[in-house]
């Protein structure tokens, strides 16, 4: 009863931090699923008065050019073919500037937009750029501002994890401090007495990780009931549970061990 | 197996319990500390296993220095020795062939060799009907014979023993004599006894440290 008491009071707060940590895990993803379908789908458009040396844009603004599409200029030109005579197109021909669609290695911020922009208003053959990136960029934004909040969360219920863990340790080692005591007569060190809370913080590990597993299994069958239809583009994220557990129980005794290494530090420099 | 050359002990600076110290105890001795209540006995079987640190003089156990001791140098020499106390010290929450198993637990010896050992010891000192007992199940007696049995069974060179029979009928008291000459005898084990009264009839050769006023005088 003792044990299980003892256990639920390890697990309460690591449970706690590990679902912190999945929080902003499936945040994370979500801003980085979004991340990458705005850059697949993110071009800048140019127009030129001569055709662009494509070799001479291998990168702008510090972002490497993945591709340079060039529109179709008679797809231009046939959309006015009902509308023009023959003349007319004819002079549109050989005054219609090239256009040509920019993809990205990576999705730009702003400020990499603004260098950007000024890196091809530079260049004497573009006369025309439109970027397209404002709604996209205040989302990114957004996911991204999201994801620093939940980590920055994260990183708090982490400390107020350990905190309480060590709080916990602290009252096992007052609780047991005479049965330490007789051990240390017999020369036991602070870490052979302390073999039973280090077991107890091993076991709160293993089950705080199941619990939060079992969670993220329910969690990515069921998504859809979670998010709506909306979001699933954002939010259709694959979970590697085996990596995901090993992640979680290497994070889980990472926290106990660092509460319980901090506390039997304390008690060991402390002098009889 | 110990030497103590002008050792000086005290609690604080200023007051000294033991204000001069020169003795000798060889292998296989039995040694009884005497003296009137209050004058150091306790605090100089203490600076024995290094719970009372010297303030002058050389303190040599096992030909370990306790002057200026390390952590891990005081933990080898207390693997080395075994203490019965006058309150047994013994852990309330477990049983007591656990207790017993607890310094061969602590030497390294496995679990399946230590329970043996335990077994063979309850047996030795007559309470191997009392397995699975719990301390506070036994009387003040059997609870110190579990103590000594704790002290012996990891075959220790040297024993320490604070007021053993302090809180036990005669009758107990005699068993417990008899259990400390038995590791003394028949095992080898060296024996201090720090005690206000020394036993009549003890039947054994014996060594007498009396404490006055601070000071360690040979008896016989």
């Amino acid at each position: 009863m003792k044990f299980l008491k003892n256990l639920i009071s390890f697990c309460i707060p690591l449970i706690t931090m590990l679902f912190a940590l999945t929080i902003f895990t499936i945040v994370s993803s979500a801003v980085d699923e979004y991340h990458e379908k705005i850059r697949n789908d993110y071009a800048i458009i140019v127009v030129t008065k001569t055709p662009l040396v494509i070799k001479d844009l291998d990168s702008i603004g510090g972002i490497a050019v993945e591709k340079i599409v060039p529109i179709d200029r008679n797809k231009i030109l046939t959309s006015f073919k009902n509308r023009l005579t023959q003349n007319s197109l004819k002079f549109l021909d050989q005054r219609l500037p090239y256009f040509y669609q920019i993809y990205l290695d990576k999705f730009p911020t702003s400020s990499q937009l603004d260098i950007i922009m000024q890196e091809l208003k530079d260049k004497p053959s573009i006369y025309q750029i439109e970027t397209f990136s404002k709604n996209h960029n205040q989302i990114y934004s957004l996911l991204t501002l999201s994801a620093k909040i939940v980590f920055v969360l994260y990183i708090i219920i982490a400390l107020f994890a350990v905190l309480v863990i060590s709080k916990q340790v602290n009252i096992w080692f007052y609780e047991h401090k005479e049965r330490i005591a007789i051990m240390k007569l017999h020369g036991a060190s602070v870490y052979y007495s302390a073999k039973p809370i280090i077991m107890l913080t091993f076991f709160s590990s293993i089950t705080s990780t199941i619990i939060v597993v079992i969670f993220i299994i329910l969690f990515s069958n069921n998504s859809s009931l979670i998010f709506s239809d909306e979001l699933k583009e954002i939010t259709n994220i694959r979970f590697d549970i085996l990596l995901e557990s090993i992640k979680l129980f290497a994070i889980s005794i990472f926290i106990s061990f660092i509460s319980i290494l901090g506390v039997l530090t304390k008690l060991k420099i402390k002098p009889d | 197996m110990i030497k103590a050359k002008d050792i000086y002990l005290s609690y604080d600076k200023e007051k000294f319990v033991i204000k001069k110290g020169n003795f000798h105890i060889k292998d296989k001795d039995f040694v009884f500390i005497g003296g009137t209540s209050g004058t150091g006995k306790s605090t100089l079987l203490k600076s024995f296993y290094g719970d009372i640190s010297l303030r002058h003089g050389d303190l040599q156990i096992n030909n370990i220095n306790l002057k200026n001791i390390s952590n891990a140098k005081l933990r080898k020499l207390r693997r080395e020795i075994g203490i019965v106390f006058q309150d047994y010290k013994l852990i309330k929450e477990w049983t007591i062939e656990q207790n017993i198993m607890l310094p061969l637990l602590i030497n390294g010896y496995s679990k399946d060799l230590s329970y043996k050992q335990a077994l063979k010891m309850l047996n030795h000192i007559k309470l191997n009907h009392k397995v699975g007992y719990y301390p506070a199940e036994l009387s003040g007696g059997e609870q110190q014979r579990i103590a000594v049995a704790r002290a012996i069974a990891h075959n220790p060179k040297l024993v320490l023993a604070d007021e053993p029979t302090g809180n036990l009928d005669d009758y107990s008291a005699e068993v417990i004599w008899n259990l400390l000459k038995g590791a003394n005898e028949q095992l080898g084990i060296t024996v201090v006894v720090v005690t206000h009264r020394v036993p009549k009839n003890f039947g054994l050769n014996f060594k007498h440290l009396s404490i006055e006023d601070g000071v360690i005088y040979e008896v016989s």
